[in-house]
């Protein structure tokens, strides 16, 4: 009895732990044999260069997430950042090192704020983040005054730079990544992360500042979508008015696809945000290279987004054991110990 | 072998303050409001004040919908989306038989209550977290909508359906029906038994299990009013703006709503709230836009503000909690 | 006893509201001791630990280690001045491996950067002093309880810890994990660490302790060498007086009305099978972790069944019910009222009313009427005497006492011919305890079956017409009050008869 169950167990934990990379198979299979242009270089190079700025935004949401809370402002953190950058390179002639400097600074105090309310103040991370969220896009539209601004002519070329044909922007996304990755396995932080997600209390028991690492993970979060939206200017080439806009959806559909559980504690920028980006940005692709009406895909990816986290469910079950009552509410992403103390 | 924790009664400055929240809230929509109609030119006027309930109207329904999740834990993301859905099938049955009015209204709210049949059953039944199942429901039926539409917007409706943004005497329909809406829904969960089973289970779901209270059925029930009422405010905002679009469930509809109940008392972490405060709620949030509007701030500040509006909010209702 | 004791706690006292939980203790550890440390449930066992663990902070005495005064007000705090935990189910973060896990707070490595390879080597030597060949890369949700006991105890040994704390270690082993244990303990000993050993088990404490340090009531009422201690002195001193049985009932049990066969859950409960019968209080007596609370959930259908069948008396007659179906007919008084009994933030009213809101429904549209609950409330109020300001007084503003009987009138509303309870007197003061026990017997003379669960021999024996009790899930004994010893009833639990 035991022996079946254990064999049932690992079966299991071999779909929910491969099952992206099988779902993810299956898909490229289809699009190939329907399309020849899917496979084709350039076909590829346009999902890596289109999911830089997403695979930024969950790489930093990862850490958010694996602390047991949530950030739905990096799409707005985002556009503000670049907001200000462009602004001030195009209309007040700074220099474009010191435009991005600003804007990643600019992101980084996002994620501070948000940080001090979640962490200390002991505000719900989700409606923290959506206020700022809307704060936030309120903000950049009277910044840009709701126009597209286009990168100026003198630093236009970095739009196409690339090295041995890998494009510029992919590179810096994946630098950052196994940065990110090496932050999560390799240094203390990463592991507190991972310990506060597993076991708030147990984290503080243990002496884990438990507070400064849920702080840490929102400026984090802030950081990595100023870069985000920078690597996004980059690509598109400009800012307008509707950036960021469905970021929120697209990098909570990615994290979780990528296995990231958003209880907590399981979770990672490699494999899983990558993987969880790349499939959600060439489902997309694929649709539009099959000439699918593009209305059709919010439709297509709020399936994906279900079925995803129908495996997420299962997934707790496993790890947490199965525990209802205490899916049922927000609180899950709430700073529930925190604020007993 | 528990320790007992010593039974502590609140004292000190917080938390006095904390009881009196509701009640300061009442107070500063008053003095907003005495203090707007003597310095804003143009805000007693009758357009306006009906202009405000108009808009009050449909945000207040979906609130109120809203509402009801919320008490249990929960969380509805979908509503607008379930609106805008309901609002383009519905209207457009409405232009293809213009004489089937009943008929295309009702298909309206029955799309509602279908929608928040199955948010109720993913997050019930197969226990997806609940800004998660609505997040992915609300992509689904937004992008159903667009798809259905081509993102045009369906226009032709017969006068019968757009008399229904006119007024009975003096006072819009759309008002009449959020009256109407706000007394049954009162009543629904002040007074009934699946109003008390909403609270029971937002106040401690393992304690409503042990009395045999089915926290799963309450659940869905409580997504499927959410989804009524987000059908009922598919009517009233077509009529109102004489037109339906998938464009009606986007923008910052979904945060007014939140905000709206959240200004309200009603508690992120489920278990407290009522409909007068979300209707109180939806009052002052309504007021800052118009009078934000009136005074010519440009959309894109409305934006923040009601941004800062809602994390003010949140706080209140953390520091409400202290109480 | 040579030199300055290796820890020594002096005059300790801790107070918390309404109840005194340590009263001048005083305790010594020497190097390479092993000191048990009994006490019945209540008795100040887990208080004294807290205290150790810089968990809370005591209201008087001083604690020293080598005859210099330290100050416990953190866990790190107990961690610098050596004092380790072993706990019964430590608490290891499933996601993090064996080896991170053991360094969390003090990984090897430079500006936060781990050396992995350092880490596991240290992790694989630790692991080794305590005999076990765990990998240390194993994630740690792999790995049984027995394994994060042993990584504890390493990490304890890594942190050269002088003094290690083991809190009932041995409730989840196996036979053979408990062997390997003492015979760490006894290494530890060996190598002149001080070691606390807290357990149930009092033949353990005989086998591995030294000396051994009885508490009850927040005192100190025997410390004596085990050579010089018994089974029956260690019982003796645990509970007090010995206790006569203070009262005839005069209770005769009527018919049958729930007849449990062959419930099993998997480990947790193993085959068992009971009948309750009418007028009759039936006490369910079982330490920590023997499956009382685990019987009660099954029973009711919170945690699922493998096997069995529950009968209830119907119209008459026995019929076959289901977990679910038992649970809307009959009162269930759980044991933490806190996580699954009170609608803390309810008032009195609806807390009354919830498993039975039926009673006052007053149309054919389910309007609860309002008049009529507050007028149940404050019947309920009156007849089981809550004090607190009216119906609508929030419930979490009452006091634990009133609090449970919040919850017992709730069911009482039912009027069900079984009732449930789980430690219904867990940290309510004295004076409500009494009236609950009061109302309890008043309620089996009135007709209605009891099932009482209680870890509190004098609870056991004041109240209970007959006592089941349970040891590792099993019914080990059903035997009527009079009959009932107290020692008898301990070795029928640790499942030594």
């Amino acid at each position: 009895m035991v022996g079946r169950r254990k064999t049932l167990e690992i079966e299991k934990r071999f779909v929910f732990s491969y099952g992206i990379y099988i779902v993810f198979a299956v898909l490229v299979i289809v699009y190939a044999i329907s399309s020849h242009a899917f496979l084709s270089l350039s076909n590829i190079r346009d999902i890596f260069m289109n999911s830089s700025d997403l695979l930024i935004y969950v790489a930093g949401l990862t850490f958010v997430v694996l602390t047991g809370n949530i950030d739905v402002s990096f799409g707005s953190t985002a556009f503000a950042s670049v907001a200000i950058g462009i602004v001030l390179l195009v209309n007040h002639g700074v220099s474009p090192v010191l435009a991005i400097l600003v804007t990643i600074a600019f992101g980084m105090v996002v994620g501070a704020v948000n940080g001090v309310l979640v962490a200390y103040v002991g505000i719900d991370p989700l409606v923290t983040t959506l206020g700022m969220l809307f704060f936030l896009r309120g903000l950049a539209l009277n910044i840009i005054k709701g126009s597209q601004i286009e990168l100026p002519n003198s630093v236009a070329g970095v739009t196409t730079a690339s090295f041995a044909g890998v494009p510029l922007i992919v590179m810096v996304a994946v630098v950052i990544l196994v940065v990110l990755q090496l932050l999560l396995r390799k240094t203390q932080f990463g592991r507190h992360v991972i310990a506060v997600g597993c076991d708030r209390r147990g984290a503080q028991q243990v002496g884990i500042r438990v507070r400064r690492i849920t702080f840490i993970t929102f400026v984090l979060s802030g950081t990595c979508a100023g870069v985000g939206g920078i690597l996004a200017v980059i690509n598109i080439g400009s800012v307008q008015s509707a950036m960021g806009q469905n970021a929120l959806f697209a990098g909570v559909a990615a994290l979780v696809v990528g296995g990231t559980s958003l209880f907590g504690g399981l979770g990672s920028v490699l494999p899983g945000a990558l993987v969880g980006s790349l499939l959600l940005s060439a489902t997309q692709n694929g649709l539009s290279v099959l000439g699918v009406s593009p209305y059709v895909y919010p439709f297509v990816e709020g399936l994906v987004i279900i079925v995803a986290m129908y495996m997420d469910g299962l997934k707790n079950l496993r790890i947490r054991g199965s525990r209802s009552d205490e899916v049922i509410s927000t609180q899950s992403f709430a700073t529930k110990t925190l604020e007993k103390e | 072998m528990t320790a007992t924790k010593p039974e502590m009664r609140p004292t000190g400055f917080a938390h006095r303050l904390a009881r009196w929240i509701d009640w300061i809230v009442v107070a500063l929509i008053l003095a907003v409001l005495v203090v707007v109609s003597v310095t804003v030119t143009g805000f007693l006027t009758e357009y306006n004040i009906s202009n405000l309930l108009l808009q009050s109207s449909y945000i207040g329904i979906l609130a109120i919908g809203e509402a009801f999740v919320l008490i249990t834990g929960g969380i509805d993301l979908s509503s607008p989306a379930i609106m805008a859905m309901g609002a383009v099938v519905g209207a457009g049955y409405i232009v293809a038989h213009p004489n089937q009015l009943v008929l295309g209204i009702l298909i309206m709210v029955v799309i509602g209550v279908a929608c928040g049949i199955v948010n109720g059953l993913l997050v019930a039944y197969v226990k997806l977290v609940p800004f998660i199942a609505t997040l992915a429901t609300s992509t689904l039926l937004g992008g159903l909508a667009l798809w259905i539409t081509h993102s045009a917007s369906i226009a032709g409706l017969p006068n019968s359906f757009l008399n229904l943004a006119g007024s009975l005497g003096s006072i819009p329909i759309p008002v009449i029906v959020f009256a109407v809406v706000i007394g049954l829904s009162y009543i629904l969960l002040a007074k009934t038994v699946l109003g008390r089973h909403i609270f029971y289970i937002g106040v401690n779901a393992r304690a409503a299990r042990v009395a045999s209270i089915s926290v799963e059925r309450t659940q869905v029930m409580a997504y499927a009013i959410s989804g009524l009422s987000a059908g009922i405010a598919a009517v009233v905002l077509t009529a109102i703006l004489g037109t339906a679009t998938a464009a009606m469930g986007q923008g910052t509809i979904q945060l007014a709503i939140i905000s709206a109940a959240v200004i309200g008392g009603v508690s992120i972490y489920g278990g407290v709230g009522s409909i007068p405060g979300v209707v109180l709620g939806t009052l002052l949030l309504t007021l800052i836009g118009n009078v934000m509007s009136l005074n010519n701030v440009s959309y894109f500040t409305t934006y923040m503000v009601k941004g800062a509006v809602i994390v003010v909010a949140v706080s209140l209702d953390r520091f409400r909690r202290l109480k | 006893m040579s030199g300055k004791a290796l820890l020594e706690l002096r005059h300790i006292s801790k107070h918390f509201a309404g109840s005194q939980a340590l009263s001048d203790v005083s305790i010594e550890l020497n190097q390479g001791e092993v000191l048990g440390l009994v006490g019945a449930n209540g008795a100040g066992k887990s208080t004294l630990m807290n205290v150790l663990g810089g968990v809370i902070t005591k209201d008087a005495g001083s604690i020293l280690i080598d005859g210099h005064e330290i100050s416990l007000t953190s866990p790190s705090a107990a961690d610098r001045a050596g004092i380790a935990f072993v706990h019964q189910e430590p608490a290891l973060f499933s996601m993090l491996t064996v080896a991170e896990n053991m360094f969390v707070t003090d990984y090897p490595g430079k500006w936060g950067w781990i050396d992995r390879a350092r880490m596991v080597e240290a992790c694989a030597r630790h692991l080794h002093t305590v005999d076990s060949q765990l990998d240390p890369n194993t994630l740690a949700r792999d790995i049984g309880i027995g394994d994060s006991q042993l990584i504890e105890i390493a990490r304890a040994l890594s942190q050269q810890a002088r003094i290690v704390l083991f809190d009932e270690p041995t409730s989840s082993l196996t036979v053979h994990e408990k062997e390997r244990l003492f015979e760490i303990i006894r290494s530890l000993k060996n190598s002149g660490t001080g070691v606390i050993y807290i357990s149930h088990f009092l033949d353990e404490v005989l086998d591995i302790c030294d000396r051994v340090v009885v508490l009850r009531n927040g005192k100190v009422v025997a410390k004596s060498p085990v050579s010089e201690m018994s089974m029956a002195r260690l019982v003796e001193e645990m509970l007090g007086r010995q206790l006569e049985s203070t009262r005839q009932s005069g209770r005769r049990a009527g018919d049958v009305v729930l007849q449990v066969e062959s419930l099993s859950r998997g480990n947790v409960l193993r085959n068992v099978s009971f009948t309750l019968h009418e007028n009759e209080v039936v006490g369910l007596w079982g330490l920590l972790g023997s499956g009382r609370s685990e019987l009660f959930r099954a029973l009711t259908g919170l945690d699922p069944i493998d096997r069995g069948h529950i009968r209830m008396r119907i119209g008459g007659e026995l019929r076959p019910i289901t977990p679910g179906n038992f649970l809307s007919r009959a009162g269930y008084v759980t044991e933490n009222r806190r996580d699954d009994g009170l609608f803390a933030k309810m008032s009195l009213r609806p807390n009354v009313t919830a498993a039975s809101l039926w009673n006052v429904i007053r149309s054919r549209l389910r309007f609860i009427d309002q008049a009529g609950e507050r007028h149940v409330a404050e019947e309920v109020m009156q007849s089981l005497a809550i004090k607190a300001s009216g119906p609508e007084a929030l419930a979490e503003t009452l006091s634990g006492g009133n609090q449970q009987k919040v919850i017992l009138g709730k069911w009482l509303q039912r009027q069900p011919t079984v009732i449930l309870m789980d430690e219904p007197t867990r940290g309510v003061d004295v004076g409500a305890k009494a009236e609950i026990h009061r109302l309890i017997g008043e309620l089996a003379d009135q007709g209605t079956s009891i099932l009482i669960a209680t870890s509190e021999i004098e609870e056991l024996m004041s109240l209970s017409d007959r006592v089941l009790v349970i040891s590792r899930g099993h019914i080990v004994t059903d035997i009527t009050r009079d009959r009932v010893e107290q020692e008898s009833l301990m070795r029928f639990a640790m499942g030594e008869a």
